[in-house]
This record gives C-alpha cells, structure tokens and sequence, in this order.
C-alpha cells in the first residue's frame, strides 16, 4: 500500500467517529463505504490509460495530516484583502484548509430563494438530500472526499429564483507546518429555471505543502442556467486534485470555466452528463504551466438524451519544462440523436523543454449527429512575432503580447467586469514571466 | 543614411541576393523594381531583419551603424520601418494597443519619455485623419478580417504614427485597386520630407504614378542591373524586363 493510503487508513480509523455526522449510523457507514472503494482502487500509474501522461506518485508517496483540527487562531493574521483575490460579489464563502471561515467569510443579503448551507451543518443536521451526493463514484479520489469530509458549501436555489450576483467560493491552503491534505466540496442545486453565477478559487498560500481534493457537483435541473468558474492557482508545493460533475436536465444550461495557473501536478476532471433534451454544456479552459509544473485536465460529456449540445473550448501553454496534458472524451448514447457536439484543444509551447499532449476521444453510437474537433500544439506564430518586432516592440514585449492574445480569448467572454479583469491579470503576470523565462532559456 | 555593399544572401544555400549595392541618401525616394524572383523582397525583408537568411557577404550600415548586427526592434529604433507586403494577422492584439507598445518601444530605445494613454491617442486620432483610415479599424485586432487595401491603409497608418526615418514599402500595391493605390500614394506623400527615405518595392509601375521616386533601379539575378530615374520606371512598364534579362546575361 502507498503511504498515502496507509497514512490515511490510521487517520481514518482514528478519527472517523469524531467527524460531522458521527452520531448518524447511515453517514458512518457512508464514510465507510467511501473509504473502502478509495482503498480497494489501485492507484492510478501511467500504464492506466486515463493517466497515461501524469504521474501521480509523488503524491502517492507523501504523508498527508487531513483530519486534525487545526486552530483558527493559527491564521488570526490572515485577512482577505492582503490575498490578490478579486472583489467581484458581496457574497464570499471562505473555506481555511477545509474548515468553514465565517472570520473571512462575508454573505451579503440573498434574493429569496437562494440558500447557502455549510455541508458540516447538514452532516449534522441528518440531512437525508447530503447522502445522495456522497456515493457512487468510479474513480478514487471523489470516494475518499466524501470519506474524509468535514466542511463544503451547499447552494441551494428553489424554482425560478434568477441569483444575479456571484457566489464565491475560496478553498484556501494556508501555510502549515505538516503537509496536508485538504478535502474541498461545492454542491450547486439549480432547482426549474433558477439562475446563478459561482466562482470557485482554489488559492494555495506562498509555500504551503498540501494537496487538495476538491469536488463539485453541479445540478441543472429542467430549464436551469449554471455559470461556473472555477480557479486554481498553486506553488509547485501544492499539488491539486478536481473533479466537477455537471448534471444538466432538460432545456438546462451549465457552463464551466476551468482555469488552471500551476501547482506542482494538478488534474482536473470536468465530467458533463447531459440527461434531458435541449440540455446544453460549454466547457473552458485555460491552463499555464512552467518549470516544475504538471498540468492535466480531462473532460467528458455524455450526451445521453437526444438534441442535447456541447461545445468544448481549452487552451493550454508550456513553458520551461512545463507539462500540459488535455484528453477530451465525447460520448454520444445510441437514443441519442441530432446530437451537436464541438470540441477544440489549442496548445502552444514555448520552450524546448516544455510538452503538451492533447487527445480528443469521440464515441459515437448514434448515426444522426454532428461532431466535430480539432487539436493542435503549435509555437507562436514567426510572422506575426516578426511583425511586431519590427515595430520596435522588444523581443520579450512581443513575445508576452502574443502569448496572451492567445490565452485572453477564453475569458475574453466572461461578463462580470471585475472576474475577467482579474483572470488577465494572472495571465499578464505569467505571460510576463514566460518572456523572461524564455529569454533565459536562449541565452 | 542607407548604405548596402556588396551584399550577398542564400536562403538554404541557394543565393538569391548576389553583391548589390545600393546608396539611399536623407530625403530620397528610391524605386526597386524586378521580376518576380529577382530578390526584391529579401532585400526588403533582410534589411528589417528577418531571421531565416545566410548573409554570406557585404554589409548594410544605417546612420553609419552596422544593420546586421541589430535585431528586428532595434533596426526600428533607429528608424526603419517595413510596410509589409502581406501584412500579419494578429487575433487577439488591438491595433492601438499594438501601436502604443510599438511607439513607447521605439521611445524608450531613444531614450525619450514613454507617453501615457492621453497623449498617445490624440496623437493617434490626428494621424487616423491625415491617412484617412477608418478609425473603426484602430480597435480591431490587428489586420484581423481586413480587406486587402484596409490592410495596406493601415500599413501607411502605422507608418505616420511611428515616423521612420527609412521606409521600405514591400509590394505594397500588391492586391489593391485604384482607390486605395490612390490613398496609399497620398499618405505615403504626406510623410515625405527631406529627412526621410522611402525604398518601394514593386513589380509595377503604377504606384509610381502615385509615389514619383527620385531614381528607380532594376533587380534582377540578385543584383542591381540598370539605374535611372523615373524615365526607367515607363520604360520598363512598356518594354516589361525580358530585355533587361537579355543585356544582363551577355554582359
């Protein structure tokens, strides 16, 4: 057994009757059902196809505190604004480590309709609905979120309610003297034709050694629009797990945005399952890798009903020695006709040394659909880099301007101002470091 | 000002530019003509500073300043500019935006102040009037979805903004009909004075009948083949270059 595995195991057995819902025997066994699948999944090595270019070893290999109580005291100096998060919504839901923040946290009014509920409360509360949400995984890391759960925010919308302004959502990783490991859950309920709009960050503090395992659910039921953005921004130390899941009913629309700004390996999976007709699923992505950095995002959309569409959009950049790995699997069910489904992986590298590797996977089992991808890892354009240069814009100018104009399209789209100001900004500062690094790698 | 001698180019070991000289003093209007093949665009292209071409031999001096040995920005610091024969499509990157970190750059190479957003777009909207571009056009990305004379027009654009003090027009009646011809000529015009240098570049001489230079040259095998002024220009646009070709290879 890895020491992952073996560490978690005696945390586990430690503190499993001491964790939210402790006094409820169906939660108790839920965690332990949980634990078990987690356990009994081999971990996952290159020779497993859908981990074919990351090696996850590394954190296989680490001993990880995830269930101690750390004190809030430890981070009385901590304050949001010394943080470079956005301020785009009065309403922040702060997560420290995965503990509930109410010090950081800061909710403004919400329409009626709209209901935020920590998940710790409805573990205590018995809540029948939380149960549903925490079995039935295929992989092993969404199995051992729900094992070693604590805390997470629940949005809850009832039929109708339209949420104009975002939810934010900050998984925060603070430095610790322990590595550890930190066990993030979004659950967003769009009840009939409700709207929201929720940002989630994932921000791991300069220097902190852990290792996030976050999942989402998101919920789109009949006539329902999710906007959904999700960040992630980490130091080669921390290393980042995602999984989001996207259920979209009929005439439903979920939207998610995955960006991904480094961390030592970070994988994200996007799963989209498309169930009722008229349902409509865009995926976006951007992901920026340097020097030690490993980024891998896998998407899958199943299109199980008929006239249900998907659009698929995600870039990647490698710089350094960076690693980018983009795998996009379209599954389109046999009942399912007049299905639309497009998918596009554009990738540039920018060093040498840098690897990107992207694969689209389309299974098609109806005859009456239209699909189409494309897939390219390419270096920036010599002509228009020329171009520019012969302006009088210096190589590392030119070099940054083109690297962003590349990345800004994804999210060139979003409509809350202050959200996509803020997104390019973190692009500038990479861009920025990838023309010096660049520079250097010449030299 | 520009001072090319003996200069020698192979892309791939094949030689394209085989010792031309050329002498471009301040304020002259300089035509380079040729058929196509004849090297007119790796000159164009070699003294802005493209990578990719073997210079085997000879040199080219700016100001006194040895060309070749500065990159692509720096060529335009000291006041080259290449309007372009195929002007590049940049998705993503504003026009202005573009022109604005050109300028500042070419400032800053100077070691003159940068100017801030205010100056730089009063600056911008005099020049979008002495050009005549549609200013509908300085916040698209650049070149992007243009036609082929909006292309050119923004050429000449970028061109008045930035103020060489040698400009070399690449073919750049390459595609356009006569209106925009007739716009390109007079805002190239405009910026003619007697610091200034122009290098056009063209298989035609109908841009000539726009942009009057001072002497014309023929191009041809890589070489400078036959000098005059615009009186070559006409006869080459009646005879064509096949008799040029004829002299050139018996002598």
């Amino acid at each position: 057994m890895s020491a992952l595995a073996n560490s978690l195991a005696t945390q586990f057995r430690e503190h499993f009757n001491k964790l939210p819902g402790a006094d409820n025997p169906s939660i108790v066994a839920m965690r332990k059902r949980a634990f078990s699948h987690f356990e009994a999944t081999p971990m996952p090595t290159t020779k497993h196809e859908d981990w074919k270019y990351t090696d996850i070893r590394p954190l296989y290999d680490t001993t990880y505190t995830a269930l101690n109580e750390a004190s809030e005291s430890d981070f009385e100096d901590l304050h949001l604004s010394d943080l470079p998060l956005p301020t785009f919504t009065p309403h922040v839901v702060v997560f420290l480590d995965d503990q509930f923040c109410r010090r950081l946290s800061n909710v403004g009014a919400l329409p009626k309709g709209v209901e935020l509920t920590t998940i710790k409360s409805l573990l205590q509360r018995k809540s029948p609905t939380i149960i549903d949400h925490m079995e039935g995984f295929d992989t092993a890391f969404p199995s051992l979120n729900s094992a070693l759960l604590r805390d997470g925010i629940y949005v809850d919308l009832e039929p109708g309610t339209n949420m104009v302004e975002p939810i934010h959502v900050v998984f925060l990783s603070p430095h610790g003297k322990a590595p550890r490991l930190n066990s993030a859950r979004l659950i967003v309920n769009g009840q009939n034709n409700s709207r929201c709009v929720i940002v989630e960050s994932h921000y791991n503090l300069s220097g902190a050694q852990s290792m996030t395992n976050a999942l989402t659910q998101i919920y789109a039921r009949e006539g329902a629009r999710v906007l959904h953005h999700r960040i992630q921004i980490g130091e080669t130390a921390a290393h980042h797990i995602g999984n989001v899941f996207a259920t979209v009913e009929k005439d439903a629309e979920v939207e998610t945005y995955s960006f991904a700004f480094g961390g030592g390996i970070a994988r994200i999976d996007v799963n989209a399952d498309l169930i009722g007709s008229g349902a409509n699923v865009v995926l976006n992505g951007l992901f920026m890798v340097n020097d030690r950095q490993h980024i891998d995002h896998h998407t899958r959309v199943r299109h199980r009903m008929p006239h249900t569409n998907s659009t698929e959009n995600y870039k990647g950049i490698a710089d350094g020695d960076g690693r980018g790995v983009f795998n996009g699997k379209i599954l389109v069910e046999k009942n399912a006709q007049k299905v639309k489904a497009l998918q596009s992986s554009r990738n540039l590298l920018l060093a040498d040394n840098a690897e990107i590797d992207t694969k689209p996977e389309l299974e098609i089992y109806a005859d009456d659909v239209s699909c189409a991808h494309g897939a390219t890892v390419g270096q920036l354009d010599e002509d228009a880099f020329f171009y520019l240069r012969s302006r009088g814009i210096d190589e590392q100018t030119a070099r940054s301007i083109l690297t962003f104009a590349f990345a800004a399209e994804i999210p060139g789209d979003i409509s809350i101002v202050d959200l996509r100001k803020w997104l390019e900004g973190l692009i500038i500062d990479r861009t920025n470091a990838i023309g010096l690094n660049t520079v250097r790698h010449d030299e | 000002m520009l001072k090319i001698n003996n200069l020698q180019v192979s892309i791939a070991d094949k030689r394209i530019l085989n010792g031309l000289n050329l002498t471009v003093k301040a304020g002259e209007v300089h035509a380079i003509m040729g058929p196509n093949g004849s090297g007119k665009s790796t000159l164009s292209h070699v003294v802005a500073g493209r990578e990719g071409y073997d210079i085997t031999a000879g040199g080219i001096t700016f100001n006194g300043k040895n060309l070749l040995e500065l990159a692509p920005e720096e060529r335009a610091g000291e006041g080259v500019f290449l309007a372009f024969q195929y002007p590049v499509e940049i998705p993503g990157v504003n026009n202005v935006y573009m022109l604005k970190a050109a300028l500042n750059g070419l400032r800053k190479y100077r070691g003159q102040p940068e100017l801030d957003a205010v100056d730089f777009l009063k600056l911008v909207k005099a020049k979008t009037k002495s050009v005549g571009i549609d200013d509908g056009l300085l916040n698209r990305p650049i070149n992007t979805g243009f036609s082929g004379g909006e292309k050119k027009r923004n050429e000449v654009f970028q061109m008045s903004v930035l103020e060489p003090r040698l400009a070399i027009l690449d073919e750049t009646d390459s595609g356009l009909d006569i209106d925009a011809l007739k716009a390109v000529g007079d805002g190239v015009n405009q910026l003619r004075n007697s610091d200034r240098s122009f290098v056009i570049v063209t298989h035609y001489q109908r841009l000539l009948d726009y942009i009057v230079p001072d002497f014309v040259h023929v191009l041809a095998g890589g070489r400078i083949v036959r000098s005059g002024d615009n009186s070559l220009a006409l006869e080459l646009e009646k005879r064509g270059y096949d008799w040029l070709k004829d002299e050139t290879s018996t002598t």
